[in-house]
């Protein structure tokens, strides 16, 4: 008898019609699966706003939310390929194996930029198969949005228009918020990158990327390369951005010499962000992109 | 007379540039087949509108006969404009056929593929009619493949004879120091000078749906091995992986690391002296992760046991003295706990046993009159933990692992009474080991490692009724690394030892490592 009011007590707190489990490898990804997938899904991300998602560990606690997710959401294009896989690997769970239903790459669902570059890794830390930052463009992150919807709809069929109005609204604040965000950047004179993470957004906007800080992907700043950066871009106008997790000697050192405006911000998204958060972020860079912001 | 000079210079100069300019630059195959596409469209353009020009001409006989002269003059007209236009398009169709032709001699293709720009462009093959070549994915289904080289420039100061103390430490001289000089195959021993210590090979991939391979051969100086071969599934029942191969065990933390994920050059004091080297063997092993909110994972696994310190059998070298026990016959379990304490730390505690079934050993103690045969069981029992800080800093800067495991192992061995001469009593040897580690981000790119580690804290042998109590031994480690990218490495290592080796017996040792990783290798676990 004991045991029978045990067994409906424990029943009980398992809940009824289960949430969609997520996980999502960046706060980027986690904000397109919050906005799409609203109440229905329950997210976990894997890596902090803070980090860089090149390198990261593969911690154990990746490998318990990897064991109970229903769907894994990853950016893709080799960008997690450091840590992601070991931690696949650790967690067991057929269901999110790429190839499966539960493993949705945002990469696949869209085109890259920078597709085939020579993999030679005396360029750096080059990604031959695209550059993976496509999330600092809201146009692609809308259409990513909208395959996103799809997936999430076959894995609950039950609120699949659900999921693909909720995507149908992000694209259309999106889109207007796109027109706004290319007028300002009209005539804006360029930016130098610290790394090629921004790369999409300055297309999305039509902006000049005059140069990049590291000398190639993943080597830190060279003395020699810096005063080639100067030497190059002495006499002409623009602005420098970097991200939070990057060294800002850098930085500091071509904005005094060309007299530029440096911005240091941050690449991802607060771990809570929803789209309109993003959409917020998204415009901070523009504006930092037009060197709008003091 | 210099103005004449620098005009001839001029000249020659124009000269130069103009043939320069107007040699004709080999073009790239990507060029060719644009122009061929050109081509060929305004072919077929300039067809269409001969055709229109032909029908035109041809309809103007008929309109003239109706007209009168007023009319007849600008059909007259209109007459000997189109011919000019007919002329035009038939000297420009004859152009572009020509150049079609030349077109299509040129080789823009090979049987792989287009035509790369470094392909050479004079070669032209024979026209076999049509494509020799096949639609294949070429080498695509390869492996990920790696290289590791591992250099390593090495000096002690008691005349390259560290390792040798390190091997023979008291009481845990693996017991059989007799079997050769050196048991055969030195554990990492280093001459001094310049050692290729070994060059990883590994190789990793899918092999259907349902399984994965790994495999990793160590090519050393003078020897080849298969340091880890082995299937394991992709999917089974959640949760559940099962590995079949020879492989490193699970035993522990750093047993399962290959020499390229150690912090330092050479191995913790407690694998080299109860395991002699990493734990590997062939076998099973059943790994389950349930689904619970805490990291927790539990293994199993069956295992040959031809470890020299657990299950060595020695039948093969004295058939008349050992019987081989049949494998599996070393068995062990683990269990792994890691609590989530947030996205900057991870924390990692681990519990481990070990038994095999048969070991055996020949023992020339000098206190019996010949060699004495012993078998019996051995046993094992460690713990293992592991933090890791992330800094979130570039470049690992600040970032901390700190680390630490104990094995303590225990044979009970029994003389073996057939063939021996005279049996003694039972021989009961217990000994531990111990490390602990931190390895610090001390700038970008730049780590500090520290290690401390002792056998023997526990070092017992009992001899029948005889207790021998035999001395600790201790080593001190200071590393530092230079990690230009996650791919290479140069390390400065240096340990001091305090051994007890038939009295006490001290050494200094000096590493310079360089570690390189060519290739696509899979990312490393926790």
């Amino acid at each position: 008898m004991r045991w029978a009011f045990l067994i409906t007590a424990l029943l009980a707190a398992v809940p009824a019609a289960a949430e969609v489990r997520v996980v999502a490898t960046t706060s980027s990804m986690a904000m397109l699966v919050r906005e799409i997938g609203g109440a229905a899904v329950s997210i976990t991300t894997l890596a902090p706003p803070d980090r860089d998602p090149h390198y990261l560990l593969a911690r154990p606690s990746m490998m318990v939310a990897l064991r109970r997710a229903d769907l894994l959401v990853a950016v893709g294009a080799e960008l997690e390929v450091g840590w992601l896989p070991a931690a696949v690997q650790g967690a067991s769970n057929p269901k999110i194996l790429p190839g499966q239903s539960g493993y949705f790459e945002g990469a696949t669902q869209i085109e890259l930029i920078e597709t085939g570059q020579v993999a030679d890794r005396s360029r750096g830390d080059v990604h031959p198969m695209g550059n993976p930052h496509y999330y600092m463009d809201p146009v692609r992150m809308a259409t990513v949005g909208r395959a996103l919807a799809a997936r999430l709809g076959a894995l609950d069929p039950s609120r699949k228009d659900e999921f693909a109005a909720r995507a149908a609204a992000f694209t259309k604040a999106v889109d207007e918020r796109a027109v706004r965000w290319r007028q300002q950047a009209t005539g804006a004179p360029g930016v130098v990158l610290y790394h090629k993470d921004a790369n999409y957004l300055a297309s999305f906007l039509g902006i000049p990327v005059l140069g990049y800080i590291e000398p190639l992907p993943g080597i830190p700043p060279t003395a020699s390369h810096l005063r080639d950066l100067v030497s190059r871009l002495s006499g002409t106008k623009g602005v420098i951005l970097y991200n939070t997790y990057h060294p800002s000697e850098g930085p500091a050192f071509l904005s005094r010499q060309l007299g530029w405006k440096s911005r240091q911000l941050q690449l991802e998204v607060p771990l809570e962000a929803t789209g309109s958060t993003y959409l917020d972020h998204i415009d901070q860079w523009v504006q930092a992109c037009t060197g709008a912001m003091p | 007379m210099p103005t004449a000079l620098l005009a001839v210079v001029f000249v020659v100069l124009a000269w130069v540039v103009s043939v320069e300019a107007g040699a004709a630059r080999p073009r790239t195959p990507a060029e060719i087949e644009t122009r061929r596409a050109e081509v060929s469209e305004r072919l077929a353009l300039v067809e269409h509108e001969l055709a229109a020009v032909m029908t035109l001409l041809q309809s103007l006989p008929a309109r003239l006969e109706g007209a009168d002269a007023a009319a007849a003059g600008a059909l007259e007209a209109q007459r000997r404009a189109l011919e000019a236009r007919r002329a035009a398009l038939a000297a420009e169709r004859e152009a572009l056929q020509a150049e079609q032709a030349e077109l299509a001699a040129l080789r823009t293709r090979t049987s792989t593929g287009p035509l790369q720009p470094s392909d050479p462009q004079g070669l032209s093959p024979l026209d076999l009619g049509g494509q020799s070549g096949q639609v294949s994915s070429g080498q695509a289904f390869n492996p990920s493949i790696s290289v590791i080289p591992d250099v390593v420039y090495y000096s002690d100061d008691v005349g390259g004879g560290a390792f040798e103390i390190v091997e023979g430490a008291d009481g845990l001289g693996g017991g059989h120091e007799h079997e050769g000089p050196s048991g055969g195959h030195g554990h990492g021993t280093l001459d001094r000078g310049f050692n290729l210590r070994e060059m990883e090979l590994a190789f990793s991939g899918a092999v259907d749906p349902y399984f994965d391979v790994w495999a990793t051969v160590a090519l050393g100086p003078d020897s080849i091995e298969a340091e880890e071969v082995y299937v394991q599934t992709r999917k089974f029942v959640p949760g559940l992986q099962l590995r079949v191969g020879r492989f490193f065990s699970g035993v522990g933390h750093v047993n399962r690391q290959h020499p390229h994920q150690w912090d330092f050059v050479d191995q913790a004091l407690p694998h080299q002296a109860l395991f002699g080297g990493t734990l590997a063997e062939a076998g099973v092993q059943v790994t389950w992760l349930p689904n619970v909110p805490v990291y927790t994972l539990l293994g199993f696994e069956a295992l040959q046991g031809e470890n020299e310190r657990l299950s060595h059998q020695s039948g093969e070298e004295h058939p008349g003295l050992f019987e081989e026990t049949p494998g599996p016959r070393l068995f062990t379990g683990f269990m792994k706990v890691s609590p989530d304490v947030g996205y900057s730390h991870a924390l990692q505690g681990g519990v481990s046993f070990g038994r095999s079934r048969s070991h055996q050993e020949l023992i020339d103690d000098g206190q019996g009159p010949s060699p004495q045969a012993f078998d019996g069981a051995a046993w094992f029992i460690g713990t293992d933990w592991v933090w890791r800080y992330d800094s979130a800093r570039p470049f690992g800067q600040g970032d901390l692992t700190v680390q630490g495991e104990y094995v303590y192992r225990k044979k009970d061995l029994s003389p073996v009474t057939s063939g021996a001469p005279e049996a003694g009593g039972p021989r009961v040897s217990a000994q531990d080991g111990v490390y602990a580690q931190a390895v610090y981000g001390i700038a970008p790119r730049w780590t500090l490692a520290g290690r401390f580690d002792a056998i023997g804290l526990v070092n017992r042998i009992e001899v029948g009724d005889v207790a021998g109590e035999y001395g600790a031994s201790h080593r001190y480690s200071a590393a530092v690394a230079f990690n230009p990218t996650e791919f290479s490495r140069l390390r400065v290592q240096y340990n001091a030892g305090r051994f007890q080796r038939e009295g006490r017996a001290v050494f200094h040792q000096v590493f310079v490592q360089f570690q390189m990783s060519l290739g696509v290798h899979g990312a490393h676990r926790f």
